[in-house]
């Protein structure tokens, strides 16, 4: 078995749906257009001997259909790059990853680029068309039930309030714009050139061009009273709000995963390797709960504890799962979310676990610290959880 | 020259300013709403568009969070846009009509009155809204074409709603510009035009507020107090059921004072002037600033008792205080409830021989007097004084209307014994041995003139069809539910007339028959009335009964001959219109739903509201709205949303709150059904409807067998997203079980695909899953509580 490495990661910023600043991009043509960005960081990589391109994508059709791992990886590579779509939901963008790691370690390949993009302005979050199977909804709707539900299930199940889900949200919000003004954000960002073709104020064809490099999502005005105010959206006396709740976001982000082999003959230097990954099956009744049930099983694999971890992505579906996950896991609040997570900066479903791959890696490497673990929550009823070792 | 309107100028944007645009805007005007810049402005503010209008935009949004709404759908509000009179009044260069709504001071009103002469356009309309100041007055110093294109217009709070619009004419204003407000105001507007003189508070609140003065003065007379009044001056006496003091908190108690106190001081010649003095105890509750709800009491003040319930208390005006309501008991009121016609019952109520009859005796005399001494101060035709007083403050009868129904010789007796003699035409009429003020002849309604002394008819009236005119005629056929009138050119109109128009056996029976007659014999039918409402829905009493008894067989039979009588309008070899307006619940928007063709009221409010009494559409309801999502798929739709949006039609019991909201719903249908602005013309569109489809040649249609219903499909999306609102708390688990039976017959049963079925594959389904609804006793229980509560119960 040889090592497989991570030696470059990067991703967008991350855009709100469906009226942010990404919200007509194609995810085909964000996807294309980072990966231009991430191969100029390697100029020592032949595009020609990146052999797979996996991308998670969450509801792979209209924009996102035709097998959109293909249509990227042909148009960002030699025709010769293979390309395939992974969906595990939310934990597509961990999940492709870990498809390239074991890859390479089996020794199945040595340079698979993975990674996620998601158009959540452009597709919408359960498709254009569902169809329900019908003796599953007879005796067990619960199965089919909108995440929003989920999140109230979790939040009466681990008795979490709505005043302690809006206080988790408002320092969401705190957190993210810190690392914004601190520029922690800025080495894993690629710069989008957006092309605008538009009617304009005289009713004419008009085209504009702008370039977007800061998430969309984090409100400097956020505050206790305001996310107080807010109404259920998902049940009556419910906990979830708009304001407690992820985000609907646009992204793509992609790492190259090397073997060790490869990394010495081109001379490379890893950044980070992933040391484990789990996923498990919870009720999807409480799909929230998932990490929990996935982070032992990570950990276990690893050969670690939870001390040993130093920094947690936990991605913040709703906060109120969110804090279940904390409380029921016995996570560190201190090391979890150190620049804020999906409620302020938003969840780009299929890219989300590759975004916080990237800025795991970056915030590792800022406070010289080792061990990092990415963890999310998955649509159905699963957890996963990937545990990062900082070369 | 035709007259056209399609642009609008609203010049201030207060209650009734911001409602008469949204009015205009109902009818697809495009309004220019304009109002003061918003005063106090910061300087860094001074320059900015948005914060200079947030007077005039907050005007309007507040205007249209109002319930009901004055929009008759949110998509009008499009038709508005806002601005302010120092950067946009150069705007109203391009209005046909420019109306001015701002403060009643009469300087205010002429200063802007000159700078709208500034911008205006020759020959644009230009009128001034207002209740209280003389219309002369506001166009005094306009040049001429001003002056002869100007005029009055009194629109009633809240204009969308209430009927009465009152034209004032100068006498500068040009005739044809007074006769085009006339029409336009009834046709375009749907609102009841009366043609005023410009007297104080014209005819409307002229005679209104003197009727409540009187009202205030006998009640103190016969010592009575106000929740006695208000037993005597609701619906048993053909008045709105608000009645007297309820209607004053409504309107506000300072709008009265103030119609009260200008017309005392401006009417110094009336005879009955002291009547408009107001008494000690209001001008206390003025002092206190009871005005009624927008004070937060009145006459009365809501209250929670010591267990938290809600209770009404009523002023007492002898001791200034609030004490819980009475139920006035009157041996007349008990007897006149037995009588449902209100002209008979107007005789019983005024024969009262105790302290109930010494009231209405006393109040109709003062009213009957002082609107005879009235005209021709205040209008030259009797008619227009009923006219005003249904249309604007709800009689059911005018004061001419119903002394025509006491009698007028037998009651110009009484008054002349009680000392309150008519005016001198009256007698003079009686000598011209006309005995009544009103008579019909051919159908044609008639009014006394007084300078002519002789009946002629009631102008614009060939424009409508008032059902009463018929009612003195032979009808085609009659039964306990309904009658069949000829309303000519060979068309019929069958008229409900059961408590509510709620549909059982003998309007069914009578729509079956109607229909036979028409083939054999006519040309076409029109299914239509002129009560308040179209129909509450179908008889739920005697279907609970049959349930109860659990008369399964008897209960199939009942909605079999439900189904077929609704079939029956559709598959006939004769047009037939249906005519909703008001209410048209259940049963009644089936009805409409099968019409060849609906012609219904702008107020129409229409629904299928069968799941809040536990039950399903199933006169053909849950079919048609399957048939009309069938209609609306096409190649490569993925369907499911259309009939998703058509489903939650019933599972919501959604109600469209104007006929414009039942097209956007999908219970009336764009390009065949029609919308009639004024109520009062329905009928007689509604025949002519009728008419053309029978010009155009009409072919019975046939039943359709393509009804693509998606089965499984869609049951999987349908019962999922009908538990997620149980699990979610937003519906109990009894209308879960409701809502699955209407998603299972809409979605066509659990086919295993997508299939193309009849009409009456789905009218079994519908009546299959009413039947087990009925065995349920949750049904039954929400039946019941609705019989007897008039509200939907969830359990």
């Amino acid at each position: 078995m040889q090592e497989a490495y991570i030696v470059a990661g990067l991703r967008t910023p991350v855009g709100k749906a469906p009226r942010g600043s990404l919200r007509f991009v194609r995810p085909d043509d964000l996807a294309v257009d980072l990966l231009g960005q991430l191969m100029a960081t390697l100029p020592q990589l032949d595009p020609s001997r990146v052999e797979d391109l996996i991308v998670g994508n969450a509801v792979p059709e209209a924009e996102q259909g035709l097998q959109i791992g293909r249509m990227i990886s042909v148009r960002a590579f030699p025709v010769t790059t293979a390309g395939v779509t992974v969906n595990r939901y939310c934990a597509s963008g961990v999940e492709t990853i870990a498809i390239a790691t074991a890859k390479i370690r089996s020794g199945m390949a040595d340079c698979i680029i993975a990674g996620g993009v998601e158009s959540m302005s452009l597709v919408p979050t359960v498709g254009w068309r569902t169809v329900l199977n019908y003796e599953t909804a007879k005796t067990h709707p619960d199965y089919y039930i909108g995440m929003g539900l989920t999140a109230e299930n979790v939040a009466k199940e681990f008795k979490v309030s709505r005043e302690d889900a809006d206080e988790f949200a408002f320092h969401s919000h705190q957190k993210a714009i810190n690392a914004i003004d601190q520029g922690y954000f800025s080495s894993g960002i690629a710069p989008v050139e957006v092309r605008e073709v538009y009617v304009n104020e005289q009713g004419k064809r008009a085209e504009r061009s702008y370039t977007v490099d800061t998430d969309d999502g984090p409100r400097r005005d956020t505050n206790r009273e305001a996310l107080a105010k807010l109404k259920p959206v998902f049940a009556a006396r419910g906990v979830v709000t708009a304001g407690n709740a992820s985000q609907t976001s646009d992204g793509a982000a992609f790492v190259v995963v090397m073997s060790e082999r490869m990394v010495k003959e081109l001379n490379l230097q890893p950044i980070a390797r992933m040391v484990s990954c789990a996923s498990v099956g919870v009720e999807p009744r409480i799909m929230g709960i998932g990490p929990v049930a996935a982070i032992p099983k990570a950990l276990q694999q690893a050969g670690l504890t939870l001390n040993d971890i130093d920094l947690i992505e936990l991605n913040e579906a709703f906060a109120c799962q969110a804090l279940a996950v904390i409380r029921e896991a016995g996570l560190d609040p201190e090391k979890v979310n150190i620049n804020g997570g999906g409620v302020a900066l938003g969840h780009p479903l299929g890219c989300t676990g590759t975004k916080l791959t990237v800025q795991i890696m970056n915030d590792l490497k800022r406070l010289d610290k080792k061990y990092g673990m990415v963890t999310a929550c998955v649509g159905g009823g699963q957890g996963i959880a990937g545990v990062y070792e900082r070369i | 020259m035709n007259r056209h309107i399609q642009q609008v100028a609203v010049l201030g944007s207060g209650v009734m300013g911001s409602r008469i645009a949204c009015h205009f805007a109902n009818i697809g005007c495009q309004v220019l709403l304009l109002d003061i810049v918003t005063p106090g402005l910061q300087e860094q503010e001074a320059n900015n568009p948005s914060a200079r209008n947030k007077l005039v935009n907050g005007a309007l949004q507040a205007a249209v969070k109002q319930n009901p709404s004055p929009v008759y759908s949110k998509k009008v509000l499009s038709n508005i846009t806002t601005g302010n009179f120092d950067d946009d009044l150069g705007k109203i260069q391009s209005a046909d009509w420019i109306i001015e709504v701002v403060i009643e001071q009469l300087d205010i009103k002429r200063s802007l009155m000159e700078k709208v002469e500034s911008f205006r356009r020759p020959g644009t309309l230009i009128t001034s809204n207002t209740s209280g100041i003389p219309i002369h007055e506001i166009a005094a110093g306009r040049s001429e074409d001003f002056r002869r294109h100007f005029c009055g217009t009194h629109f009633f709070n809240p204009p969308r709603y209430l009927r009465l619009l009152e034209i004032i004419p100068t006498p500068d204003t040009d005739s044809s510009v007074t006769d085009f407000l006339m029409d336009y105001g009834d046709r375009f507007l749907g609102k009841q035009t009366v043609l005023c003189k410009d007297t104080p508070a014209f005819i409307a609140n002229r005679i209104g507020v003197f009727s409540i003065m009187s009202v205030l003065k006998v009640m103190e007379e016969l010592e009575m107090n106000i929740d006695e009044v208000d037993a005597l001056t609701g619906p048993v006496s053909g008045r709105p059921k608000s009645a007297t003091f309820r209607t004053t908190d409504v309107v506000g108690l300072d709008t009265m004072v103030k119609v009260a106190s200008n017309t005392y001081a401006a009417c110094t010649t009336d005879e009955a002037r002291d009547i408009f003095k107001i008494p000690d105890y209001v001008q206390q509750m003025m002092d206190r600033k009871w005005l009624g709800d927008k004070t937060g009491q009145g006459f009365f003040k809501k209250e929670k008792d010591a267990a938290g319930n809600r209770t009404i208390l009523s002023l007492n005006l002898q001791t200034m205080e609030y004490q819980p309501q009475t139920k006035p008991q009157f041996a007349t009121i008990g007897a006149a409830r037995q009588v449902d016609d209100l002209k008979e019952r107007l005789k019983v109520l005024h024969a009262g021989k105790d302290k109930a009859g010494d009231f209405y005796r006393a109040i109709t005399y003062r009213v009957n007097q002082y609107v005879s001494n009235r005209i021709p101060e205040i209008a030259d035709e009797l008619y227009r004084i009923d006219d005003a007083m249904r249309a604007g403050f709800g009689w059911e009868l005018g004061p001419f209307e119903a002394w025509d129904a006491l009698g007028v010789q037998a009651t110009v007796a009484a008054m002349e014994a009680a000392g309150h003699a008519p005016a001198a035409w009256v007698k003079t009429m009686l000598n011209n041995g006309c005995e009544s003020f009103y008579t019909i002849e051919d159908g044609i309604r008639k009014y006394y003139d007084i300078t002519a002394g002789k009946y002629l008819p009631v102008p614009g009236g060939e424009a409508f069809i008032i059902l009463d005119n018929y009612h003195s005629a032979k009808p085609v056929f009659q039964n306990a539910g309904a009658t069949l009138h000829d309303i000519g050119d060979g068309i019929l109109n069958l008229e409900f007339h059961t408590k509510m128009n709620v549909i059982g056996a003998e309007i069914l029976q009578a729509v079956n028959s109607s229909i036979e007659i028409a083939e054999k014999d006519f040309r076409g039918l029109v299914i239509g009335n002129d009560a308040a409402n179209f129909s509450a829905g179908a008889n739920i009493a005697m279907m609970l009964m049959l349930a109860v008894e659990q008369e399964f067989d008897e209960l199939d039979m009942a909605i079999r001959m439900f189904q077929q009588s609704v079939a029956r309008v559709r598959f006939s070899s004769i047009p037939v219109a249906v005519a909703p307006h008001g209410l048209t619940l259940g049963g009644g928007c089936e009805m409409t739903m099968h019409a060849d063709v609906a012609v219904a009221a702008a107020e129409t409010y229409i629904g299928l509201v069968e799941v809040g009494a536990g039950l399903l559409p199933a006169g053909g309801g849950t079919k048609e709205l399957a048939l009309r999502a069938s209609d609306k798929y096409f190649k490569g739709d993925i369907e499911l949303p259309t009939l998703q949006e058509m489903s939650l039609n019933i599972a919501m019991a959604k109600v469209a709150t104007s006929a414009r909201e039942a097209f956007e719903l999908g219970l009336l249908r764009e390009g065949i059904d029609k919308e009639v602005i004024n109520g009062s013309r329905l009928i007689a569109t509604a025949k002519a409807a009728v008419l053309q489809l029978a010009e155009e040649g009409y072919t019975q249609p046939k039943e359709r067998k393509d009804i693509k219903v998606l089965g499984r499909t869609a049951l999987g999306s349908f019962y999922t997203g009908i538990a997620s609102m149980r699990m979610a708390g937003y519906i109990s688990e009894y209308d879960e079980l409701v809502a699955k039976k209407v998603a299972y017959v809409i979605s066509g049963g659990d086919l295993s695909s997508p299939t193309e079925v009849s009409e009456q594959y789905l009218l079994d389904l519908e009546r299959e899953g009413f039947l087990s609804l009925l065995g349920e006793r949750k049904t039954l229980e929400r039946m019941q509580h609705i019989l007897k509560t008039g509200k939907p119960l969830r359990n």
